[in-house]
């Protein structure tokens, strides 16, 4: 169970994450939704602490996260993957070494510096390659791939880090309308085999009807709307998107 | 399960063999790198004996140059040391003039030298060699030689030691800016191009946009660099506190050796934390786009 309770953010003196309260339930498949600079990304951000809260807390199964520092707090990354919009893979290694990364965080320092990852970490990230439908692309250097290959590359990495969360900003936001559809159903796919929590965010509201039976709705910082997607009415979008809805 | 098992068994095999590959040229380039530094090490008299050998003497050196301070007289010992501080002032902000001066001379220079230098942007493979190869000629003369015609041609003084720092500056500097140049995306300069822009105007708002940063940043380390040849090359008559420092040390005027020294590496330090101090700011000044750009989408 996730809890964020009044989480906030501060830019300067933008407030692009207002007291926002929220918690999911293990399992759910949660869409965020909301114009561009809604403060959706910065979110998802919050709770794998890429960026520091100021004000507010997160919680996961009642441990206090927001306070977590140092090996803790990188365990909490490990459990809570992220999956980003640009797909951020280094593009001078191979696909399955931008797997292996996801690897790091659970194997000690050595292993990364060399290298050397032991052939059973290995196996998990091939066969998690193989679950996405691209282990034949392994060896390649991941700038070689098109996007939607990309994403999923960066699905797998967050896939073998063992999460108990998965956090996609924007995960089709660059894509091509085949691609999504393969990135979208994986992530379903995830949700539904392992029972792994999904937060996603979208900005496109046909991909939140297809896949996401509960949305969030995000303006200005705050959560305007919480509910299921059927009772997404004309007016919540209003409220949603402002004036000129999507 | 069976299916997963032979998909990791294939890019396994796959792996190693890549692996394999890869390994015999590392070993070799491994083995040659060994090889040169053995050989350059043998050639180059590096030896242990001599090493610990000479080991006390730098330390007589060491002893000999600090000054005598105790801590019940510091105030006229340090006055005592410092003897000739206006003097010694007035020299070292002569080095930080000049090379201030020749930073700024090559850094413009090498600006403009290094766009022909850059490979991708359409100069054609002549130009980029002819410029790239007067670039090496600039960068490989030590400054001292430099120093030195220059102080055949017009006397001695700082204008020689000027020039002598500027055209090296303008070597490395020229060759640095091409290469950062030339990791520019094409992609980014594809739209100005597509606008109907000469290669000017690409080279104006497409690539200095992009390399600004990291120019900037390369110009004020060569700064820093130039502050510490400024003060050698005074050696050769090319003005600064290395003329002094060179007199001091050929009298045998201990103290004064160590005083001089002291006010250097301060100077060095001083240049160091502004330099750094500025370059912060710039990055930071860069960095502050990402919390804008976080609060989108």
């Amino acid at each position: 169970m996730l809890e964020l309770c009044s989480l906030s953010r501060s830019f300067a003196d933008v407030r692009a994450v207002d007291a926002v309260s929220l918690s999911v339930a293990p399992g759910e498949f949660v869409g965020v939704i909301g114009r561009s600079g809604a403060g959706k990304s910065t979110l998802l951000r919050l709770i794998n602490r890429l960026v520091e809260p100021t004000g507010g807390e997160i919680r996961f199964d009642g441990e206090t996260v927001s306070g977590l520092r140092g090996r803790s707090l990188r365990d909490w990354r490990r459990r809570s993957a992220m999956i980003f919009q640009q797909f951020n893979l280094i593009d001078r290694l191979s696909v399955l070494d931008n797997v292996l990364v996801g690897r790091a965080a659970s194997l000690p320092r050595w292993r990364s510096w060399t290298m050397a990852w032991p052939p059973a970490d290995r196996a998990v990230a091939i066969e998690a390659l193989d679950r996405l439908g691209i282990a034949d692309l392994a060896l390649k250097r991941a700038d070689q791939l098109s996007g939607g290959q990309q994403q999923r590359v960066a699905i797998a990495r967050a896939l073998v880090q063992n999460p108990q969360l998965i956090l996609a900003d924007e995960p089709v936001a660059s894509l091509d309308p085949h691609s999504t559809k393969l990135v979208m159903d994986s992530l379903a796919r995830i949700n539904r085999e392992d029972g792994l929590t999904v937060l996603v965010n979208l900005h496109h509201l046909e991909l939140a009807r297809e896949y996401c039976r509960r949305v969030v709705g995000v303006a200005a910082g705050r959560v305007v709307f919480d509910g299921a997607i059927d009772d997404l009415d004309a007016e919540a979008i209003r409220t949603i998107y402002g004036a000129a809805p999507q | 399960m069976t299916a997963a098992s032979g998909t990791v068994a294939r890019i396994e095999a796959l792996r190693s063999a890549e692996m394999r590959r890869k390994r015999g040229w590392t070993l070799l380039f491994g083995a040659i790198l060994a090889l040169l530094v053995a050989l350059s090490a043998y050639q180059g008299e590096v030896s242990w004996s001599k090493l610990v050998n000479g080991l006390p003497r730098l330390g007589t050196y060491i002893g000999r140059i600090l000054p005598d301070l105790s801590l019940r007289s510091l105030g006229p010992d340090l006055a005592d040391w410092m003897w000739n501080l206006p003097t010694w002032l007035s020299l070292l902000f002569d080095t930080l003039l000049i090379a201030f001066v020749s930073t700024v001379m090559g850094a413009v220079i090498g600006f403009f030298l290094s766009f022909p230098a850059t490979r991708n942007l359409g100069f054609g493979p002549v130009t980029a060699q002819v410029v790239r190869r007067f670039l090496e000629l600039l960068r490989t003369v030590p400054e001292l030689v430099f120093a030195l015609f220059f102080v055949f041609a017009f006397g001695l003084g700082p204008m020689a030691g000027v020039l002598a720092i500027t055209l090296h500056t303008a070597g490395v500097l020229g060759k640095m800016f091409a290469e950062i140049n030339e990791t520019v995306s094409d992609r980014s300069l594809e739209g100005i191009v597509a606008a109907g822009a000469t290669r000017d105007q690409v080279i104006r708002l497409g690539v200095v946009p992009q390399v600004a940063p990291a120019f900037i940043s390369y110009v004020l380390l060569r700064f820093e660099i130039n502050v510490r040849a400024a003060s050698v090359i005074g050696f050769v008559g090319a003005g600064g506190i290395g003329q002094e420092l060179m007199f001091v040390i050929n009298q045998f005027i201990y103290h004064d050796i160590s005083a001089i020294l002291a006010l250097l590496i301060l100077t060095v330090a001083l240049v160091d934390i502004v330099s750094e101090a500025i370059r912060h700011r710039i990055i930071s000044s860069e960095v502050a786009h990402v919390p804008a750009a976080a609060s989108q989408a």
